[in-house]
């Protein structure tokens, strides 16, 4: 089971979800592809320049793997201060 | 010292502990960010990444221990619902000699600004709405980047 966290805006469209991911889901393209599927309002959120996604709680712009036991977050614009 | 809580800060007493912890400081800023009473905001909701924030904070005082030649840093950073004239954060930073301490401070603010962890929502007549950084916090980042 993958865990998938969704921060700032994200955390309006979704609660924290436990999935097993289908075996179409193989990167974070994918993932986001999947999630736009299952969630209303998604893919729009993902598709902004501000979005940041973190894999085990690693943030990189390129593409990278993701697995069932992962924890993946959906980040929209930090602001802190 | 990095902390993120969600019980209130008291900058006062947290100052004069970072202070008497380094006598050989002869330079300390400190920079209070406080929920602005603009007339129309009631709260100020702050959450976080328990853990990821944490780390991205820590990396920000590495970079900036890189950077400047300080002898601490102190950065506190609350999360939760807070009310008009709270503190939302302290950031101090302790130097040799002021322009260090100045920069360093100023640097860590603009980097949290825009690039830790946290979300923040106001109540403005009973509804909330997401707070994103403004045009201007970025232009302050990038004077770093140069």
């Amino acid at each position: 089971m993958a865990t998938i966290l969704f921060f700032g805006r994200f955390s309006d469209l979704s609660d924290r979800l436990e999935v097993q991911l289908p075996e179409t889901v193989t990167d974070k393209q994918s993932l986001s592809a999947f999630l736009s599927g299952e969630i209303e309002g998604f893919a729009e959120l993902a598709a902004r320049s501000d979005t940041r996604i973190s894999v085990n709680m690693k943030v990189t712009m390129a593409e990278v793997a993701v697995r069932n036991e992962d924890e993946i977050a959906y980040m929209s614009a930090l602001s802190g201060g | 010292m990095i902390r993120v809580c969600d019980s209130p800060i008291a900058p006062e007493a947290e100052l004069a502990a970072f202070r008497a912890a380094l006598p050989n400081a002869g330079a300390i800023a400190s920079f209070i960010g406080c929920v602005r009473d603009d007339g129309q905001t009631q709260a100020l909701t702050l959450s976080h990444y328990p853990g990821f924030t944490e780390t991205v904070i820590a990396g920000f005082v590495e970079q900036v221990s890189e950077r400047w030649n300080l002898l601490g840093t102190l950065i506190l950073h609350r999360v939760g619902k807070m009310s008009l004239g709270e503190p939302i954060v302290l950031v101090a930073t302790a130097s040799a000699h002021r322009r260090e301490a100045f920069e360093a401070c100023d640097y860590l603010m603009d980097r949290l600004k825009c690039d830790a962890p946290f979300w923040k929502q106001e109540t403005v007549a009973g509804e909330t709405r997401w707070i994103e950084p403004h045009p201007q916090d970025h232009s302050d980042l990038n004077r770093w980047s140069s």
